[in-house]
């Protein structure tokens, strides 16, 4: 029996969507396999960790009082000896081995490279994407730069630091306004879409530019698609990657509120407003209606994006189609919510047959890691 | 949109043309900006309507300490600032946005040409005695229950204070001093140095603030106008959108 250590949580914005990524799409499938068992490991806000039974069911997190339940649970410690322990300390306490670890961590601190980081240095297989691809694909700057030096297609942008801005704001504003209209201001890291701003004038342009600097040191900016067609792509494995889906959003403004509903005369947005983990089929269409090349561009662009950046285990690729034709890399998320089993299921891979097989990627990776020679012993020291 | 305002994210609808007079929506405890949307829409052709989410409320970032009905009329000043807004034409608000209306018009914190407050709190009352039961109830059960698991005590707490009637107290979380700060501070003084047109709307039936607030207000209140509207309660503006806005039409 192999111990998968599922760890959720975390001092992330998406906190909450961990939880029900963690419970539903990874634990609770995990039980039926033969030959695993699940750890749920909790991360509270306050980067606390823990472990045991309670944390599996979700009214644990739901039925209020959190900080007085976890107030008389022990803390979790962390031991690397030959590999990952979970230590729980006092009377009765346990040692519990950690054969593989499933991260369910969205955003800051879980997905952005830091917790992949730390299980590299324990020396445990670990399911999605290693810590590199990780940490280019949490920074959205680095991810253009990198697609569009591989020759995919990315919409114009321009980038910036906070420190740049603040010692030659004007020269900015020059380059940014030679983009062409309207322009989407994003924190280069945020997970979320809380802070990212679309905007329509140059009027508009320094107040976005003020909420994105709320938020991070580096931002960017770049071109929208005017006549738009949003699809995403979950692809999965390490050398021969798979796709799922391509699966079309039909929200079509992203930011909608009564404000722009309002300017848009009042034109209600069918089925906007559902968190990710909620049900997608009332705000997304799977497979895309789009002609058949073009879906099967979408496809071959998703492989070439998870290549490109790396990626390992399990991923979605965000694509932009302008006008029908012209396909644009958006964004690589390497730890999609609830894992789009959603669409995992209609392109024929069951919830368990999910978190199989990214276990199985996950050993896969981890055997083939430990066949680099990464010892060169020498003489050097004995010199001194 | 969201705007950076005293280091905290905002997000206000800013509506219609810059041309057009300008109409302030301040929301009440536990709503947005969100919460005049119907209004709006009615009226919204003719103004520029701009409704924040007050801070701790709605898709605006907390407060990093508790705020009093002083620091929301501060903000609602660098808010509009911030927005480039010379000239108020009126302040329209509901419930607990009522307090910070009348305090930033009558401490001049900005100078709107009319006032509207549509279910406004703002009186303190004297304790009933049912109130000063509970209280009694709650002191002697603090030491009472001593002994029982903190889980349980909090429990009996939460369900005292229900019984009480303070369900916004026991939803305030992170904002529990910010709702003691406010619903502890008394409007009258305010009230009583407002002589800018204001119209006062009550809905009949509204229990939280019934419409003997709006008659102490009204007197008050030189230039007031006193409307009651029969079959509404304290959500008046959300359940009753056409009269509200007929009403708001004729006053502005």
């Amino acid at each position: 029996m192999k111990n998968v250590a599922v760890i959720f949580g975390g001092r992330s914005t998406e906190h909450d969507v961990s939880i029900v990524t963690a419970l539903s799409s990874i634990i609770a499938p995990i039980e039926m396999l033969s030959g695993y068992k699940p750890i749920p490991v909790y991360i509270a806000r306050d980067g606390s960790w823990y472990t045991g039974d309670d944390l599996k069911e979700v009214h644990f997190y739901s039925g209020g009082n959190l900080e007085d339940k976890l107030k008389k649970m022990k803390k979790l410690s962390l031991k690397f000896d030959d590999g990952l322990w979970l230590l729980k300390p006092g009377l009765g306490g346990e040692k519990i081995r950690v054969d593989i670890v499933f991260p369910s961590m969205h955003g800051t601190y879980g997905e952005d490279g830091s917790l992949m980081g730390l299980l590299r240095m324990a020396g445990v297989p670990f399911v999605g994407c290693d810590m590199a691809a990780s940490v280019i694909a949490m920074d959205k700057v680095l991810t253009k730069q990198l697609v569009s030096d591989a020759g995919l297609a990315v919409t114009k942008y321009v980038w910036f630091e906070k420190r740049d801005w603040q010692k030659n704001s004007k020269e900015i504003i020059t380059k940014i306004n030679n983009l062409k209209y309207p322009l989407f201001v994003k924190p280069a890291h945020l997970g979320s879409s809380i802070a990212i701003t679309k905007v329509k004038t140059k009027d508009e342009l320094e107040n976005a530019l003020e909420v994105a600097m709320h938020y991070d040191d580096k931002i960017l900016v770049e071109e929208g698609v005017t006549n738009l067609t949003e699809v995403t792509v979950p692809v999965m494995g390490n050398d021969k990657p798979r796709v799922g889906m391509v699966e079309e959003s039909l929200a079509k403004a992203e930011f909608f509120d009564f404000e722009s509903k309002y300017m848009n005369g009042g034109k209600k947005i069918k089925g906007f407003g559902k968190d990710e983990g909620g049900d997608k089929s009332t705000w997304s269409r799977i497979p895309a209606k789009i002609p058949k090349p073009l879906y099967k561009e979408c496809e071959n662009l998703a492989l070439a994006t998870y290549k490109v950046l790396g990626c390992s285990g399990i991923s979605r690729v965000d694509l932009l189609i302008d006008s029908g034709k012209k396909i644009y890399v958006n964004e690589v998320n390497t730890l999609p919510g609830t894992l789009y089993r959603h669409n995992w299921q209609k392109a024929g891979v069951s919830a368990v047959e999910l978190v199989e097989k990214l276990l199985h990627f996950a050993i896969e990776r981890f055997e083939e890691s430990k066949r680099l020679t990464t010892v060169f012993n020498t003489n050097f020291l004995k010199q001194f | 949109m969201n705007l950076i305002v005293n280091n905290l994210k905002i997000h206000v609808q800013d509506v219609g043309k810059r041309s057009k007079p300008c109409v302030l929506f301040l929301h009440g405890w536990g709503a947005s900006g969100n919460s005049f949307s119907k209004l709006i829409e009615e009226i919204g052709d003719n103004y520029r309507c701009v409704a924040p989410d007050l801070p701790g409320f709605g898709a605006s970032e907390i407060p990093t300490k508790a705020w009093g009905v002083k620091e929301y009329a501060n903000f609602v000043h660098d808010l509009t600032a911030k927005l480039g807004i010379k000239k108020i034409h009126a302040i329209c608000s509901h419930s607990m946005g009522g307090r910070i209306a009348m305090h930033i018009t009558a401490q001049r914190i900005l100078r709107p040409g009319k006032l509207i407050l549509i279910g406004s709190h703002g009186i303190v009352q004297a304790k009933s005695l049912r109130n000063r039961a509970y209280k009694v109830v709650a002191k002697v059960g603090k030491k009472a229950t001593l002994v029982l698991p903190n889980r349980v005590r909090s429990q009996l707490r939460d369900k005292l204070y229900r019984q009480a009637g303070a369900s916004d107290y026991l939803t305030a979380g992170a904002m529990r001093d910010t709702f003691i700060n406010l619903i502890n501070t008394d409007s009258q003084p305010d009230a009583a140095l407002i002589d800018i047109p204001s119209l006062l709307i009550y809905g009949k039936n509204d229990k939280q603030t019934p419409p003997s607030f709006g008659k102490i207000f009204h007197e008050l209140m030189p230039n007031s106008k006193l409307n009651i509207v029969s079959g509404a309660d304290h959500f008046i503006h959300e359940t009753e959108p056409k009269i509200v806005a007929t009403q708001l039409k004729e006053f502005l």
